[in-house]
C-alpha cells in the first residue's frame, strides 16, 4: 500500500469511527439524572444503579461475606456494651437534628466494604470536629459509638490514615478547651474545635497571615485586581449554591447567587461572568445575558460570538474591555461549524488570553489526536502557527506568563515555557497553575516555585491554594 | 489571578474532595458523555454502559482523596471506567456476550453505501476484542494514546504495537476488497 493509501485508509478510519464514536450517546434523561444527583448521598448507597443491578450484586457479595457476618457480632457485643455506659457525659454532645448539613461523604475501601463518612454541621459561626480514637480493626465499635452519641440526626465521620475516626459536630456545649477526651468503652473520643480560615502566605519570607474567618465556606478564585475572592457554601443540600464575593481587605461578604463555574470579568473585579454567558454584578444581577457557547474572558476581552467569512473561514468576535466589538480571524477548518463542541465532542479552538491582552493562543484541535498552535496579535490581527510539539493528549494545560512574552504548557507531570515563537525557554516538573502577578513565582498543586524552580514553600495538606493576591503573595484556605 | 478552564477544574476536583456534592456535579456535566462513549466503545451496550458509568462516578467520587494531581481527573476517570467495564465484561458469559454484542456492533450501512465504508467496518469486526478497543478509542479523536493505554490498563508501548498490528490487519482486509 502505498503512501497516499494509507493516508486515505487513515482518514477513512479518523471519519468513520470518529463519526461512530460522536453518534454514541446515552439517553438524555440518564445524563440529566447523573448532573443532579446529590453524590454524597449517591456515595452512601442511597442511590442505586438505574436497574438495580450492581446494588443486588453488592448487597449479595456483602451479604455473604464472612467480613459482614464478623461485623454483625462485633456490632452486637458492642451494641451491648454500649448501653450499659454511663451515658450522662456522652449525651452532653448529642447533634440537635435541626443543624444543617454543610458536607457529607462516605468513603469506601478498596475491599468495597464502607470505612466511614464525614459531615460537617454548623452552628452559627463555628464548626466542631470530634476525633476518635481507635484502632483501625475496632472500626464497628466506633461507629456503634458514634451511633449512641447521635441518636437523631445524621451523623457522619471518617477515617484517617492515622487511624482515627474524624466526625463533624455542630458545637459543643461544655467543652472544656479547645480539646478533650473521653472515653467511650475502650475507644477514646476526643472532641476539638474546628474552623477554617483564609490565609496569606508571603511566599519569599515564608511568613503566613490569617485574612477571615470563612468555616463552612470555599474559596473559589481571587478577582484579577487581587482585592476580593469569589466563596461558595459547601453545602450539600444547597443547590445551585450559594456564592460570596469577599473584600480581602475589610473581611466584609456580599451575597449573590451564580453558577457554578463562574470567573471574573476582565475588568479587574467589579462583575463576574458565569458559565452560562451572563455578565453579572456582586450581587448577582444579571447585567448582561452573552452567548454562553462563546464567551470567553480575558484581558483582551470577551469573546462573543462566531461568524461565517466563507467555506472553512470563520472570525472570533471579541468585546474590548470598552464595550467595542473587533472581529479575529481563525485558522481554517475542514468542519462546518466551529459551534459543534458538542458534535464532535471538543472544541475546535481553544483560547487562551494572554495577561496583557495583546495575544490570543488558538489551539486548533483536529481528528483524530492532532492540535496546531497558532497566535493572534489582537492589536494588528495577523496569526502566526508555532512549531509546538505537543504530546498527543488533548489536555494539555496553557498558561500564560505575565509579560504577554512567554506562555507555558503543561502535560503529564511537565511543564514547557515557550516564546512568541515557539521556542522552548526553559522546562519544569509538575503542572503549573498559575504565575504570579509579575511573573517571578510560579504555582503548582502542590509546592511553589522561583523562576529556577527552586521551592520556595511547600503547600501543607491542610491548606490549597486559592490564587495570587500580589507579586509573591499567595491566598490559601485550610486549617490553622 | 483569574482562574483558566484548568484551574478552575482543578478546584472543582479539590472541592468534591472535601465533599462539595455540587462541584462534583460539575465534573459530571463535564466528562459524563466522554466517560459514556469509553464505556459504550468497550462494551457496546447501552444499559451496560450507564451502569458502569455510574459505578465509575461513584467509584471515582469516593477515592477523590487518592488523586494525587488534581489536574490529571479525566484520565484518572477514564480509568476508572476502563477497570469496571473490563471487569463487567469478564463476569460475563464470554460466548453469551459475544453472540450478543454481533447483533449490535455493526453501524448502519444502508445498500447502495459505498464499499469503501462497508469494507472498512467490516473489517473492524473482524478484528480480535483488543485489538477492535484500541481502533475504536483511538480513532475516536477523543483520547490520547496514554488515555487508551489507561483505559485499557497496558504500557503505552503494547498500545502502539497493537494499533499497527491492527492497521496491518485492516490494510490487508480492505486491499483486498476495496481499491483504496
Amino acid at each position: 500500500m502505498s503512501g497516499r493509501e494509507e493516508d486515505r485508509l487513515d482518514a477513512l478510519l479518523d471519519r468513520e469511527v470518529s463519526d461512530w464514536y460522536q453518534g454514541v450517546r446515552p439517553r438524555p434523561e440518564f445524563l440529566a439524572e447523573l448532573t443532579t444527583r446529590d453524590w454524597n448521598r449517591a456515595v452512601e448507597g442511597r442511590t442505586t444503579a438505574r436497574n438495580g443491578t450492581w446494588f443486588g450484586e453488592h448487597l449479595r457479595r456483602l451479604i455473604t461475606s464472612k467480613r459482614f457476618a464478623w461485623a454483625m457480632a462485633a456490632g452486637l457485643v458492642l451494641a451491648i456494651t454500649l448501653s450499659a455506659l454511663n451515658s450522662r457525659t456522652i449525651r452532653a454532645f448529642l447533634i440537635p437534628p435541626e443543624f444543617p448539613i454543610l458536607e457529607q461523604q462516605t468513603l469506601q475501601g478498596d475491599d468495597g466494604v464502607r470505612e466511614g463518612m464525614t459531615v460537617s454541621l454548623r452552628s452559627g459561626p463555628k464548626v466542631f470536629r470530634l476525633v476518635f480514637q481507635t484502632p483501625v480493626e475496632n472500626r464497628k465499635g466506633a461507629e456503634a459509638a458514634l451511633t449512641e452519641l447521635c441518636q437523631s440526626c445524621a451523623f457522619t465521620f471518617t477515617w484517617t490514615n492515622d487511624r482515627e475516626l474524624q466526625v463533624y459536630l455542630p458545637k459543643d456545649p461544655q467543652l472544656p478547651g479547645p480539646e478533650a477526651t473521653y472515653t467511650v468503652g475502650s475507644i477514646n473520643v476526643k472532641i476539638s474545635a474546628h474552623q477554617d480560615f483564609l490565609w496569606e502566605w508571603d511566599v519569599r519570607s515564608g511568613t503566613q497571615s490569617k485574612v477571615a474567618d470563612v468555616t463552612g465556606l470555599t474559596a473559589w478564585t481571587i478577582s484579577p485586581d487581587g482585592r476580593q475572592a469569589m466563596l461558595a457554601r459547601t453545602s450539600a443540600s444547597d443547590h445551585p449554591p450559594s456564592i460570596y464575593i469577599m473584600d480581602l481587605d475589610s473581611g466584609a461578604r456580599t451575597g449573590g447567587s451564580f453558577v457554578l463555574s463562574s470567573i471574573w470579568h476582565p475588568d479587574g473585579g467589579s462583575r463576574i461572568l458565569s458559565s452560562d454567558g451572563r455578565i453579572m454584578d456582586l450581587r448577582g444581577r444579571t447585567v448582561e445575558d452573552l452567548s454562553g457557547d462563546f464567551a470567553q474572558p480575558g484581558p483582551g476581552g470577551i469573546t462573543t460570538d462566531w461568524q461565517a467569512r466563507g467555506q472553512g473561514q470563520w472570525d472570533l468576535v471579541v468585546r474590548t474591555p470598552d464595550g467595542r466589538d473587533h472581529k479575529l480571524s481563525l485558522p481554517e477548518t475542514d468542519d462546518t461549524s466551529p459551534s459543534s463542541t458538542e458534535r464532535v465532542g471538543y472544541p475546535l479552538w481553544n483560547l487562551h488570553w494572554s495577561a496583557d491582552g495583546s495575544h490570543l493562543l488558538v489551539v486548533q484541535n483536529r481528528r483524530p489526536i492532532t492540535s496546531t498552535v497558532f497566535l493572534i496579535d489582537t492589536t494588528s490581527g495577523t496569526m502566526t502557527e508555532l512549531p509546538v510539539e505537543l504530546d498527543d493528549a488533548f489536555d494539555p494545560i496553557w498558561v500564560w506568563l505575565p509579560d504577554g512574552e512567554r506562555f507555558a504548557v503543561s502535560e503529564h507531570g511537565k511543564t514547557i515555557v515557550l516564546d512568541l515563537h515557539g521556542r522552548r525557554v526553559t522546562s519544569f516538573e509538575g503542572n503549573a497553575l498559575s504565575w504570579s502577578p509579575r511573573g517571578g513565582y510560579i504555582l503548582f498543586s502542590d509546592r511553589v516555585t522561583d523562576m529556577e524552580g527552586h521551592t520556595l514553600i511547600t503547600i501543607p495538606p491542610e491548606l490549597r491554594a486559592v490564587g495570587w493576591r500580589s507579586e509573591g503573595i499567595l491566598v490559601l484556605q485550610g486549617r490553622e | 489571578m483569574g482562574a483558566s478552564t484548568n484551574e478552575v477544574e482543578v478546584s472543582l476536583v479539590r472541592r468534591a474532595r472535601e465533599g462539595d456534592s455540587n462541584a462534583y456535579s460539575e465534573l459530571v456535566r463535564l466528562h459524563g458523555l466522554r466517560a459514556y462513549r469509553v464505556a459504550f466503545s468497550l462494551l457496546r451496550d447501552h444499559p451496560e454502559a450507564e451502569d458502569v458509568v455510574q459505578e465509575a462516578f461513584v467509584t471515582a467520587y469516593r477515592n477523590l482523596a487518592r488523586l494525587k494531581d488534581t489536574s490529571l481527573f479525566w484520565p484518572w476517570l477514564a480509568r476508572i471506567v476502563g477497570n469496571k467495564a473490563r471487569d463487567l465484561l469478564r463476569r460475563q458469559s464470554a460466548e453469551r456476550k459475544a453472540l450478543k454484542r454481533v447483533d449490535r456492533q455493526l453501524p448502519a450501512v444502508s445498500p447502495g453505501e459505498s464499499d469503501e465504508r462497508a469494507a472498512l467496518w467490516a473489517a473492524v469486526w473482524s478484528l480480535d476484542e483488543p485489538h477492535r478497543m484500541v481502533v475504536l478509542l483511538h480513532y475516536s479523536g477523543e483520547l490520547s494514546t496514554v488515555e487508551v493505554a489507561a483505559v485499557l490498563d497496558r504500557p503505552v508501548g503494547t498500545i502502539r504495537r497493537w494499533l499497527a498490528e491492527a492497521y496491518k490487519h485492516l490494510r490487508g482486509k480492505i486491499g483486498k476488497d476495496v481499491a483504496l
